[in-house]
């Protein structure tokens, strides 16, 4: 089944300025992901003439494998469109006026795909306004009451003392994303081919806005504390996935911000690898390390 | 060439909407035109003056201006009409008046007599109408019982949800191993809804939008428009599925010596925006429409946008308190993205009708209106709030005072007023939906459409829920927005007309405008208003030519 994310978020909070970050650096690697990302309108989506390798009716087909598919308000019959060919998984960039939740409820009603997590964009420099908008406030605050996990916007364009009233006001966890680029770890969901454990134990994004933890295990976890474990993912961990053995079966792991879902998997490989990505506060973060280094420990014990 | 001969019709009455005449006796009519209202006497300068025949055929009968639906969409009638109606309402269409079937085991013996009358065992029974507070729970094993075999399919009265016996899994090909185990769809029970019903929708969608069931569905909906006594409607959003697919079958279908009306047709700007890519490439398609104007068919410089979501699903957008259970209502156009569309055709000129649902959708048109007005006046633009579910007392006056027109889907009182009154949003707000009164008293245009199906495309029936304000309990909610009987008819004919910008034409009897006329056995001015529904129609007008109306069988 292909995970299915979803991007939500009001206009002008930069959803699209995110997608076409995303598959610009996707463009750029050679081993990447084949991903399909859908979109309500084609007009805004920037891509480079020479990356098209194909432009027909609803798909743009690009050099890299991946493709964009417009929407045109049939969802449905955009799933349908790639449920045939094979990709690794699906972002969705939703309407701005769209409830993610009711968008991401396609993961688990469409046959042959499965939750891949709820991203909403926040506008850090208008998000005050909207809040209060007459027409548009209630639908904001739902927008972020329904994300998983919340990409904020703008933050640049804000002082120290603003940024941090901020986030001090988000009610969940959240990720800076800057000048659109956000890194395809957190907007992706994991599939097989999408974990490279080679890279070792951990490993600084080139940003330095994260660190990453991988883990490997051919042993049998145990079911219970897994669960409890999931629970108490700390704070700084903003996306966990991979696949897990455990006492009960196996299991595709997607943790996205502040909610895990385990769906039962069929066809993934021995054992368990996972990865796990933390936010960093500064590049010389100390307290981030010791967090990782407790998450290793953990682990070891389930 | 000579002019053709003079028709001269006398009546029992003649109710011309036409304040400065409002009762005659006769209307003399040439070719497609109305040459004279009044007595036989009256009118003698032209006869006179001219070969006439006297027609006795509406000698004992009422003369109305022909009807008119500012809102009706043909082709969501069209996909509609073929399927067989099961439901809870009464609803009189032109091959039979379909009862009431109030109860689960009325509605399961209704599908039976259906399905046992069906010929071809493989012919798919398509069944709309279902209801849960009429009908109880509706299920896969309960349709198999019927018959497993033939495809059944079980729409929701709200198109929202449908249910499939194994016939109809079969035929469209959706297994256990794809569909079982899926949230929103009850593969044991057959049920899709929500995201669910897409996947099942998207699987039926060749088989009902297929060229030889749309073009059977239009037929079919030029009987139920001549059947509920109008002469014109308006398509209140051309291009709603497919704007060419739709425009060629109206061509083919409608524009022929056969049909009795003529429709205006008012492009969907949401719908034309997400194909060209930009309001100014819509404006100017919207503008090279007219060119391709038909004898029936009618393009000008109306233009269709969309606020909050559907009044039937509670996705109408409201104000504070909201609704009970706290979810909130949705936005068809993000706020922004209608401003700008809005001002595009505020300025080409362009008369804006505005789907607005709830109270919050019509505070939206109405602050974007106020904004419009301040950046650039404009008299007589024929802005027009439509369907006008929810509203407030102090929005009618800035609708007043801004200069727009209300066009009205009364019958959601009817159908959804105790429900809504019950389990939407309490019984204050429910009991003033449709708050035409204070519009008539603001001197604000104000018609009533059916946007069937989401009302009967029966006039006569919206003018009773106007005047009564009467529930599907037979329960008065709110009577003080009643509206009279002259005000409902003005609603059905005159009013009507001018909200799509045809009063010039139709929608009154007098000297020199359309001859179309609907017939009445009784006078719906005189007649008891709890009878004004069900007063016959004898006959249309159209363009001067009669079309008798059969009474249905029932």
């Amino acid at each position: 089944m292909t995970p299915l994310t979803v991007l939500g978020g009001y206009l002008g909070a930069g959803k699209t300025t995110i997608i076409n970050g995303l598959l610009a650096s996707l463009a750029q690697q050679n081993d990447n992901p084949r991903i399909a990302v859908l979109v309500n309108d084609f007009g805004a989506i920037n891509i480079d003439a020479k990356l098209i390798r194909k432009h027909r009716g609803r798909t743009m087909e690009m050099t890299s494998g991946c493709v964009c598919c417009n929407i045109q308000d049939d969802l449905g019959g955009a799933l349908d469109i790639l449920r045939g060919e094979s990709f690794e998984q699906v972002l969705i960039e939703t309407s701005g006026v769209a409830y993610p939740a009711k968008v991401a409820d396609y993961a688990v009603t469409w046959p042959g795909y499965r939750r891949g997590g709820t991203l909403v964009v926040v506008d850090a420099l208008n998000i005050d306004r909207h809040k209060d908008d007459k027409f548009v406030g209630p639908l904001i605050k739902e927008q972020i009451a329904e994300a998983d996990l919340l990409l904020v916007t703008k933050l640049d364009q804000l002082d120290c003392n603003q940024v941090q009233k901020l986030w001090d006001s988000l009610p969940k966890r959240a990720v800076r994303v800057d000048h659109g680029y956000c890194n395809a770890d957190i907007l992706l969901a994991s599939t097989s081919n999408s974990i490279d454990t080679s890279k070792g134990k951990t490993a600084n994004d080139h940003s330095d806005q994260f660190r990453t933890l991988a883990y490997q295990s051919d042993r049998v976890l145990d079911h219970c504390r897994l669960e409890v474990f999931l629970d108490e993912l700390p704070e700084p961990v903003v996306r966990a996935k991979g696949w897990i053995h455990d006492s009960e079966g196996r299991w595709w792991l997607q943790s996205v911000g502040d909610r895990w879902t385990l769906e039962l998997a069929s066809a993934v490989p021995a054992g368990t690898s996972l990865v796990f990505i933390a936010l960093a506060n500064t590049p010389s973060d100390r307290t981030i390390d010791a967090t990782l280094a407790g998450l290793e420990q953990a682990l070891h014990r389930l | 060439m000579p002019k053709p001969v003079l028709t001269v019709y006398p009546a029992r009455s003649v109710i011309t909407m036409n304040p400065s005449l409002p009762r005659a006796e006769a209307v003399a009519v040439r070719g497609d035109r109305i040459v004279e209202v009044g007595t036989l006497t009256s009118m003698k300068p032209w006869l006179d003056a001219h070969e006439h025949k006297v027609d006795e055929r509406f000698a004992d009968d009422v003369i109305l201006p022909g009807f008119i639906d500012p809102h009706l969409h043909p082709t969501m009638a069209a996909i509609l009409l073929p399927m067989h109606f099961v439901t809870a309402m009464e609803w009189k269409l032109p091959w039979g008046t379909v009862s009431p079937s109030t109860t689960p085991e009325a509605f399961l013996n209704r599908v039976t007599e259906i399905e046992a009358s069906t010929q071809d065992p493989e012919e798919p029974i398509f069944v709309w109408g279902y209801h849960q507070l009429w009908h109880g729970t509706m299920s896969r094993p309960l349709l198999n019982k019927i018959n497993a075999t033939r495809p059944i399919i079980v729409w929701h009265r709200s198109f929202h949800e449908l249910y499939l016996n194994d016939g109809a899994l079969q035929w469209l090909q959706i297994t256990e191993a794809q569909a079982g185990n899926r949230k929103q769809i009850d593969y044991p029970n057959g049920h899709f809804f929500e995201s669910g019903l897409g996947y099942a929708v998207n699987r039926l969608n060749p088989h009902i939008l297929a060229p030889e069931k749309y073009a059977e569905g239009l037929e079919r909906l030029k009987q139920v428009v001549h059947f509920g006594g109008h002469t014109t409607i308006a398509d209140m959003a051309t291009g709603l599925f497919n704007f060419d697919t739709e425009w060629l079958m109206l061509k083919q279908v409608i524009e022929r010596d056969d049909t009795p009306f003529r429709v205006e047709l008012v492009p969907d700007a949401t719908r034309l925006r997400a194909a060209k890519g930009s309001n100014e490439e819509v404006l100017a398609f919207a503008k090279s429409l007219p060119a391709q104007n038909t004898h029936r068919l009618r393009f000008s410089d109306h233009i269709k946008l969309f606020a909050d979501g559907a009044f039937f699903s509670q996705l109408a957008q409201l104000q504070e308190p909201g609704y009970i259970d706290g979810h909130h209502g949705e936005w068809i156009t993000p706020p922004e993205i209608l401003e700008d569309a809005m001002r595009t055709y505020w300025n080409a000129g362009f008369k804006i009708h505005l789907h607005v649902t709830g109270d919050l959708g019509v505070e939206l048109g109405l602050d974007l209106l106020e904004k419009l007005q301040w950046e650039r006046p404009r008299f007589n633009h024929g802005f027009t709030f439509e369907h006008f579910g929810f509203s407030t007392p102090e929005q009618i006056e800035r609708i007043a005072k801004l200069g727009a027109n209300v066009s009205a889907n009364v019958y959601y009182l009817y159908e959804l007023g105790d429900a809504y009154a019950r389990r939407g949003i309490g019984y204050e707000r429910a009991s003033q939906m449709a708050r035409l009164g204070a519009c008539l008293a603001n001197g604000i245009t104000t018609a009533l459409h059916s946007d069937f199906t989401m009302a009967p495309a029966e006039p006569l029936n919206s003018a009773w829920v106007a005047v009564n304000r009467i529930n599907s309990q037979g329960i008065v909610m709110c009577a003080e927005e009643r509206i009279t009987a002259a005000q409902a008819l003005a609603a059905i004919t005159i009013d009507a007309a001018r909200v799509i910008g045809r009063s010039d034409e139709i929608g009154s009897i007098r000297a020199g405008k359309k001859a179309d006329f609907t017939i009445l056995r009784e006078d719906p001015l005189l007649a008891d208003p709890m009878h004004i529904k069900d007063i016959p129609i004898v006959a249309t007008v159209f363009e001067g030519r009669p079309f008798p109306i059969e009474p249905a069988r029932s």
